[in-house]
């Protein structure tokens, strides 16, 4: 419906705008028909042409007021009023240009700042986390003792688990990673063997398998991987080294790993739970 | 001449709409028209008429053609659309509906 109006509307439009003369013409030749109609009215009624000239005139009240409500029901006016408003402002903007820049600034700072706490916000809380059906995805905490939630405490919570389709911990910790170069701190995720398997996402650099990262509970812990990009690759390579199976974004990084590096090891037991 | 608070507020766009909807007509003539066949009590001044047909052509309800006149000048000729026509319909039922009711008041009797 709306479209079948455009179609009548939209052409009618933009020849109001572009072929403006032709239309005001057309305007005046339409009252113009009209008020000789009307002198020709009159003077049948016995007035000479001269009164009948007047009269009409007098009729037609306005003749001018009229086409300015015409190009009003065009809403041409509106678009010319537009255009002149928006160059008289930029005249007068560029006449005083430090309140031009703080007017400017003021909105874009405004702006900004929202923009800024919006994009945390949407990151942090908004958006859902990117793994498969994240709303069946739950956290659990003891709620007091932090020493209770230690790993063997996990191993028995995840072997006796009956409500839940995979229960994985995961720890935050810091690292020290040393690339041969210069060592620096990291932030890494200390994490149970089943942790992508119970997120069903696939790491993107290695691809461990389950048996190989979760051992007995005395074992050592043999796994853990690095986390966000902002670590960057050189993290990356380092840490890819004791799979066989990886590839590498870029060799010469991978190339200047020293031998000796192989291995990061977690010393804490995983404090949170997470299904 | 009438001023248009002479006709109904609001009722110049059904009125228009319903004598083009008879007869492709200029401005002049629809003026005419509408004399004839409301007795002369219906008269649209010439101030309200034009910018009248004007908003109506911008609502696609109805377009506008240059065609010979009656007198053999050129006119712009206004004619109904087929929005026109349904907007038409919708603007004759309103009125029936509002004037039914004004009637039904202005005929309560005093007890």
């Amino acid at each position: 419906m709306p479209i079948e109006r455009w179609l009548y509307t939209v052409p009618l439009r933009l020849r109001s705008l572009f072929r403006r003369e032709r239309v005001e013409q057309e305007l005046e030749e339409e009252l113009q028909y009209h008020l000789e109609r009307k002198m020709e009215e009159y003077a049948a009624q016995g007035l000479t042409p001269e009164q009948a000239r007047q009269a009409a005139l007098r009729a037609m009240d306005r003749l001018a007021q009229d086409k300015e409500e015409c190009r009003d029901a065009r809403g041409v006016n509106a678009i010319d009023n537009t255009v002149r408003d928006l160059r008289y402002s930029l005249r007068v903007l560029a006449k005083s240009p430090a309140f031009t820049v703080v007017a400017v600034l003021t909105p874009a700072l405004a702006i900004g700042a929202n923009a800024v706490v919006f994009g945390v916000l949407n990151a942090l809380i908004l958006r859902p986390l990117n793994v498969p059906r994240p709303e069946s995805l739950y956290a659990l905490e003891r709620e007091h003792s932090s020493a209770a939630a230690i790993y063997p405490n996990y191993i028995d919570l995840r072997d006796r688990n009956r409500s839940f389709e995979a229960l994985a911990a995961y720890k935050m910790g810091h690292a020290v990673v040393d690339t041969g170069e210069k060592p620096s701190a990291a932030w890494l995720y200390e994490v149970s063997g089943n942790y992508f398997d119970a997120l069903g996402i696939r790491p993107y650099l290695a691809v461990s398998s389950t048996s190989r990262m979760s051992r007995a509970p005395t074992a050592p812990p043999t796994s853990c991987l690095p986390t966000g990009t902002a670590i960057s690759r050189t993290i990356a390579a380092w840490w890819a080294a004791p799979f066989s199976s990886i590839s590498i974004p870029s060799q010469s990084s991978a190339s200047r790993r020293p031998a000796s590096m192989g291995r990061c090891c977690f010393s804490l037991p995983p404090s949170l739970c997470r299904w | 001449m009438s001023r248009p608070s002479d006709l109904v507020q609001g009722t110049l766009d059904l009125l228009l709409l319903k004598i083009l909807a008879l007869e492709s007509l200029n401005g002049w003539a629809i003026s005419q028209r509408l004399k004839q066949v409301s007795g002369e009590v219906l008269q649209v001044s010439d101030g309200s008429l034009y910018p009248a047909l004007h908003k109506l052509e911008q609502e696609g309800w109805i377009a506008a053609e240059w065609k010979a006149s009656e007198n053999n000048r050129r006119a712009k000729f206004y004619s109904l659309t087929r929005l026109g026509r349904r907007q038409l319909q919708k603007e004759a039922a309103n009125w029936a509906r509002l004037s039914d009711a004004i009637t039904q008041v202005v005929r309560l009797e005093e007890a």
